[in-house]
């Protein structure tokens, strides 16, 4: 157990510290129950399913472990949300919706190492007293659905799945439930809306929060795959252990992926905090691609607000003096970088060096999120293809610099305003691009365009009132 | 939508395609129903609605789209109205409405993938597979060769961002695809329908063979009545026909 | 301050089960569980919204209602909460607004409905929902009561900035036998998709495509074709609904309502009548929880061309000659003609046939009538029909307590009648706004043998052609009066319209005709209005006893205990 070898090319690099991904690309490692087990699996199960529920809930909140969907809320402290002296049934719920762009670690958990999913989902549905529980997994994972479906039957064979688990007397049922392609469905009442077969619409919160009222009306709990991973983790070593690791406010260990215009894109497991987005890019990521510099980086998933790699940020000490530092300096944990304007979120990096043109970027995250739009409430529904149509016409070289101006206006109208928090997150890339990279903008732009028709109808209507020239 | 038809009607109005030829046409067979009723019962008593997604995702691998006559089925299946089965196929976007071709390539447009030449792939495989680039609209992003042979559909994330372009050919990802990896699956897609081709042949001679041998034993005996064969005779092509899309995953499954 | 002797208001609130809510900087106590868009509009601070109507589930989605909302703030560990002068806690605003349908009042929550963040958001939510907009309100029938037309001109911004290609979607759909569909126009409330599921119970209305293209629809070949269809056009704020019935005729604020009754069966249903220039346009069923809710049946809303008909009879009609054709006459020389010939009927071989269609006060009147005729073969026509277990009566008559209170007569005695007349011992028959040869069963061949007939109606029928004398009477929407509903209340109805041509309100014809028979009875002769006789009949009636047209109100009041319910009704009130 203590020599594990990687496939070549696929080594972890040195200040990395794996435990999620400790069997991703690992020689010999397949993702059957066997080698899970061979590896200590279901070992954490077999002792969690002894202790008090109350305990685990206990365990994992004093671990102080925070959700890894995006939001960062504490697990622990979730679950304890059901209602007290609730009599309906609890479920358990799995984000697989892995879709924000520039995040892709679930799909190496569920593909190489299904079973430890499967293990943390068993303690967490054990400790909130789940006996149903739902993998949600996004449409894109066909053949990760297939490695779950397999892993799932062969829980099931092994008693660690179905009925009297272990003799515990504990029941549980795991059913694989498949996406079809909707960003939306990673939102956790659009997830529980979409299992429920009706339209992924976001519920309103309040009354719908989930863990009170969520899956067919029951308390229902919705994790990440890689916070229930890290269940198991705490599980494992035990909550202080756990808290004792990596940045005091997000503890443990987190997995990066890195986009874009690095040398070595990829994902890598890290202890919270213990680096900076300098050290991630430069040492870990390899730099620039050659004669390169880095121009942006988005630090958590496309909808997190862009950040110059050139800007000065100020950040307070502990004395009270200012101290001034650049992206590069800020710790990756979960909330140094929300000090300055942006979030960590799911921990999807997306770098953009000097060749990039950043309304052409902008551009590409307004299509997606014009896209993905599910279109309930009014101001993302209509803002987003707007605010697209907006950033093709500046790229285009169609805009006006007023338009620049328009674009931020209507990103700021739907800040705040929306039904849920996708569809205010829509909002943020082009509050911050048009901001931050205004003078791009503003270049694509000519003052004349101001008075050209934008629209079929507006050109056809110039027909009438001006004359042909 | 064209002229003649309004909205509504357009929800469910047949798209043809010529991707059709390769999938069996929809039919609610026992197997089919059975099928459906196990996914119903994955869920809690008296959410049936909840198998929606599962029959949908069944119907479409079996039959390569979900067309207008399995809407009502499906809401039949799950005891709510067709107007619901329809307000979701509408939906999601992993749903076809019209047939894909044989070999569905889904390329990956945003931001990570972009960055890495994603979006400079789709002319590219436009051109290797006879399709029209112009055909490919935000509205309407999947376009079908002639042949039926080939789709291409312009995706959003594929959740592999580190290593783009991502492209998806039926069920398996590539990732770093460049225009000549694009070359390659092409022609490794060529070679598996040839092969399943000559596989088809063969069942089909077998099955020929079954049914003279059949005809034979039926003129032995005398006090058969013909009438009875031609029900023999239909499960047997239709397994032929369920074979096909089962060949193909497991085809790409090996790669 | 906190050591104020005196009880603070959060108590006493609380012990009305009440909780304070600051709204505008003014306190107000409400119910634990009002909503908050309720507890504005209640006390006039206006909360604009499309998709919250609040006889339906919550939706939250149009983002319209959008309010500044602030609560008291939360206190640290031991530390205890400070009062402001008048009892009242602090309150902390919330940087951003919260919708007003979904949430319910709290204990020192604050409100503003005016300010900054309020007034911005509902400007942006209205620019949003007008980019996709086809703006085509000179050619839209909601034109004058569309809440997008309204809002836009009392919070949007008189602008707009959007000028890129609109979503196209589809236009002027039929989606139903009596609504048509412009998905442009939509603004994706979902009104009518919870109204049809959750209210009418047929749940063939949803959504399709997603984002910029969301749309509603029916599946193609299923059609909004429920008989409560129509209320989605009342219920959807904008033009997307539009009644085909009502399409292209007539600019809204060219019409006057008028708050009435529905006479199509024992429900009663509350509704506006809406006319110009002596011209029924259209009817919408008026809001009473303890009748209809919000909601109306087709079947009645539509039944109105009655009124505007050709088939209307103008002027009274006689027939100087058994044999002769009707011709028209004038009312004092009818009315004569018509005592002198009632005179020479025998009481015993006449009988009346009149209507539970009628009010109160006709009804009062037909006995006036016939105790002053001395005929007692008397009796109404009943009308059973399905109860649809919503809103439509198994009785589909309006007035049948009435007349059971009334005359004492429930339809029982109409077989007598009818066999009188088939073997000759009724040669003299009044028909009262009832076509005899309908419901009644009375065959045309046994009407011809009978020597007189007095038919009193606002319409041509089998029994007017046959008749001697037909007194021209008016419809529903022409006269006032009360009627008794199945579940016992007692409502009004209003005129809407002058009666058409020489026709007279039913009450005052047999008013003129008992005085002209000879009746002195003050309380029959000296009744100028049916309010009047109104209040007669709160003197001799126990179950009407104090009753005054003023005091029934536009709800009515419940004056007798019938045992029978209202299916929707009862649903509702089970849901609360």
């Amino acid at each position: 157990m203590s020599e594990i070898t990687y496939k070549p090319g696929k080594e972890p690099h040195p200040r990395e510290t794996r435990r999620i991904f400790k069997n991703i690309d690992r020689e010999g490692y397949d993702p059957s129950i066997k080698c899970f087990m061979k590896d200590g699996g279901y070992q954490t199960l077999k002792k969690c399913i002894k202790m008090e529920p109350a305990d685990i809930t206990n365990e994992v909140k004093k671990s102080g472990l925070r959700g890894r969907g995006g939001a960062g809320f504490p697990t622990g402290v979730k679950w304890t949300f059901i209602p007290k002296g609730n009599t309906k049934p609890v479920y358990l719920v799995c984000n697989c919706d892995e879709s924000e762009p520039g995040t892709f670690k679930d799909r190496f958990i569920v593909h190489q190492d299904p079973h430890q999913l499967i293990e943390g989902m068993i303690i967490a549905c054990y400790a909130v007293q789940a006996h149903y529980a739902v993998i949600y997994m996004r449409e894109e994972f066909p053949e990760g659905a297939r490695i779950m479906q397999k892993a799932l039957q062969e829980a099931e064979e092994k008693n660690f799945l179905g009925k009297n688990i272990l003799g515990s007397g504990f029941d549980l049922k795991i059913v694989l439930h498949r996406g079809a392609g909707a960003y939306i469905c990673g939102e956790e009442t659009g997830l529980i809306n979409s299992i429920e077969g009706v339209r992924p619409y976001p519920r309103i919160k309040p009354p719908f929060f989930p863990a009170a009222i969520g899956l067919y009306g029951c308390p229902t709990i919705v994790n990440n795959v890689e916070s229930l991973c890290q269940v198991r983790q705490v599980m494992m070593m035990g909550g202080e252990a756990y808290a004792a690791e990596g940045a005091q406010r997000s503890p443990g260990t987190r997995i990066i992926g890195v986009s874009g215009d690095v040398k070595r894109p990829g994902v890598y497991e890290i202890i919270s905090g213990s680096i900076t987005y300098g050290e991630l890019l430069y040492d870990i990521c390899g730099g620039p691609r050659i004669g390169r510099k880095f121009k942006a980086i988005i630090p958590g998933g496309a909808s997190a607000k862009v950040m110059r790699c050139d800007e000065i940020l100020k950040d307070r000490n502990p004395d009270g003096t200012v101290r001034e530092m650049t992206i590069f300096d800020v710790p990756m944990d979960l909330d140094s970088i929300a000090k300055f304007g942006s979030m960590s979120g799911s921990g999807g990096v997306i770098v953009m060096d000097d060749t990039r043109s950043m309304p052409k970027v902008l551009n590409n995250l307004n299509r997606f999120f014009a896209w993905e739009s599910c279109g309930q409430c009014s101001p993302c529904r209509e803002g987003n293809p707007w605010m697209y149509k907006l950033s093709t016409r500046i790229c285009e070289g169609k805009g006006s610099p007023e338009d620049v101006d328009l674009l931020k206006s209507v990103a700021d109208n739907i800040c705040g305003r929306t039904v849920c928090a996708f569809g205010e997150a829509c909002s943020w890339p082009t509050q911050a691009f048009t901001t931050k990279f205004r003078e791009e903008f503003l270049a694509l732009t000519k003052p004349i365009n101001a008075l050209k028709p934008h629209s079929a109808e507006a050109a056809e209507a110039r027909k009438f009132l001006t004359r042909e020239d | 939508m064209s002229e003649t038809t309004n909205a509504i009607d357009a929800i469910a109005a047949p798209v043809s395609s010529p991707g059709e030829k390769f999938f069996p046409k929809f039919e609610v067979t026992p197997e089919l129903v059975a099928k459906a009723q196990e996914l119903v019962a994955l869920y809690p008593e008296g959410k049936e609605q909840s198998a929606v997604l599962p029959i949908i995702h069944h119907v479409q691998e079996e039959f390569g789209y979900v067309c207008p006559e399995a809407m009502p089925w499906i809401a039949e299946m799950c005891k709510c109205t067709a107007i619901h089965v329809a307000g979701i196929v509408t939906f999601y976007p992993g749903i076809h409405r019209k047939c894909p071709g044989k070999f569905h390539f889904r390329v990956c447009r945003t931001i990570a993938c972009a960055l890495s030449g994603g979006e400079e792939l789709l002319p590219y495989i436009c051109s290797k597979m006879g399709v029209d680039p112009a055909e490919m609209t935000d509205e309407e992003p999947m376009v079908v060769s002639p042949d039926g042979l080939w789709s291409l559909e312009a995706v959003e994330c594929l959740a592999n961002c580190g290593f783009g372009p991502n492209v998806m050919v039926n069920d398996t990802l590539h990732s770093q695809v460049t225009r000549g990896k694009i070359d390659e699956i092409m022609a490794a897609c060529k070679k598996e329908l040839a092969a399943e081709r000559k596989e088809a042949a063969a069942a089909k001679k077998e099955a020929a063979a079954a049914r003279r041998e059949a005809r034979a034993a039926a003129a032995a005996d005398v006090t058969e009545p013909e009438a009875e064969e031609a029900p023999a005779e239909a499960p047997a092509t239709k397994k032929a026909a369920a074979k096909k899309p089962a060949a193909k995953k497991t085809a790409t499954k090996k790669k | 301050m906190s050591n104020n002797p005196t009880i603070l208001p959060k108590d006493a609130a609380a012990a009305e089960g009440k909780v304070n809510v600051q709204i505008n900087g003014k306190w107000y106590r409400f119910p634990k569980g009002t909503r908050i868009a309720d507890a504005c509009n209640s006390v006039g601070a206006h909360v604009p919204c499309f998709c919250y109507h609040p006889k339906l589930s919550i939706a939250g989605s149009c983002r319209m209602c959008l309010v500044e909302q602030g609560m008291p703030p939360r206190l640290a560990p031991g530390a205890t909460p400070t009062y402001d002068e008048a009892g009242y806690q602090p309150i902390q605003w919330m940087p951003r607004a919260v919708i007003a349908c979904a949430n319910t009042v709290a204990e020192n929550m604050g409100i503003r409905t005016e300010g900054k963040l309020t007034s911005e958001a509902r400007r942006g939510v209205l620019e949003f929902l007008l980019t996709n907009h086809p703006l085509d309100c000179p050619i839209c029938d909601q034109a004058g009561e569309c809440k997008l037309q309204e809002y836009t001109s009392d919070y949007g911004s008189g602008t707009h900035r959007f000028t890129e290609d609109k979503t196209k979607k589809g236009k002027n759909i039929s989606i139903g036998p009596r609504v048509n569909l412009d998905q442009e126009r939509c603004v994706l409330c979902r009104r009518c998709v919870r109204f049809m599921k959750e209210i009418a119970g047929q749940d063939v209305l949803g959504v399709v495509g997603r984002g910029t293209h969301n749309a509603i629809a029916c599946y193609p070949g299923t059609q909004l074709d429920s008989n409560y269809s129509m209320n989605v056009v009342d219920i959807c704020p904008v033009g997307a609904m539009t009644s085909k019935d009502f399409r292209f005729k007539m600019r809204v604020w060219f019409l006057k309502s008028t708050p009435t009754i529905d006479v199509n069966c024992g429900t009663g249903t509350n509704i506006n009548i809406w006319t110009r220039e002596n011209q029924v346009y259209r009817i919408t069923p008026r809001q009473n929880d303890e009748v209809n809710s919000c909601w109306m049946p087709d079947s009645h809303r539509l039944n109105y061309k009655y009124i505007n008909a050709p088939e209307r009879i103008l002027t009274p009609m006689v027939k100087t000659d058994h044999g002769a054709p009707q011709r028209p006459s004038t009312w004092d020389a009818t009315l004569n003609m018509v005592v002198e010939q009632l005179h020479s009927c025998a009481p015993t071989e006449t009988a009346i046939i009149c209507s539970a269609r009628m009010t109160n006060e006709e009804l009062y009147m037909v006995r006036a009538l016939a105790r002053q005729l001395g005929v007692t073969k008397l009796e109404i026509v009943p009308r059973k029909g399905e109860n649809d277990g919503l809103l439509v009566s198994d009785d589909r008559n309006p007035n049948t307590n009435g007349a059971k209170l009334i005359l004492g007569k429930n339809g029982s005695g109409l077989a007598a009648i009818r066999r009188g007349i088939k073997n000759n011992s009724v040669r003299f028959l009044i028909a009262l706004g009832e076509d005899v040869t309908e419901e009644a069963g009375i065959e045309a061949e046994d009407l011809e043998a009978l020597d007189y007939i007095l038919a009193m109606s606002h319409s041509e029928n089998a029994t007017t052609k046959a008749a001697d004398v037909v007194l021209p009477s008016v419809t529903f929407a022409e006269k006032y009066g009360t009627m008794i509903n199945v579940a016992g209340r007692i409502q009004r109805l209003n005129k809407a319209i002058e009666p058409q041509g020489e026709a007279r309100p039913d009450w005052d014809i047999l008013r003129q005709l008992t005085e002209l028979l000879g009746c002195d009875c003050p309380r029959v002769i000296a009744c100028p209005s049916p309010m009047i006789i109104l209040e007669e009949m709160a003197q001799e009636f126990e179950p009407m006893k104090g009753l005054t047209w003023g005091n029934i109100g536009n709800g009515g009041i419940v004056i007798m205990d019938t045992g029978v319910t209202i299916p929707l009704i009862e649903r509702e009130k089970a849901k609360k």
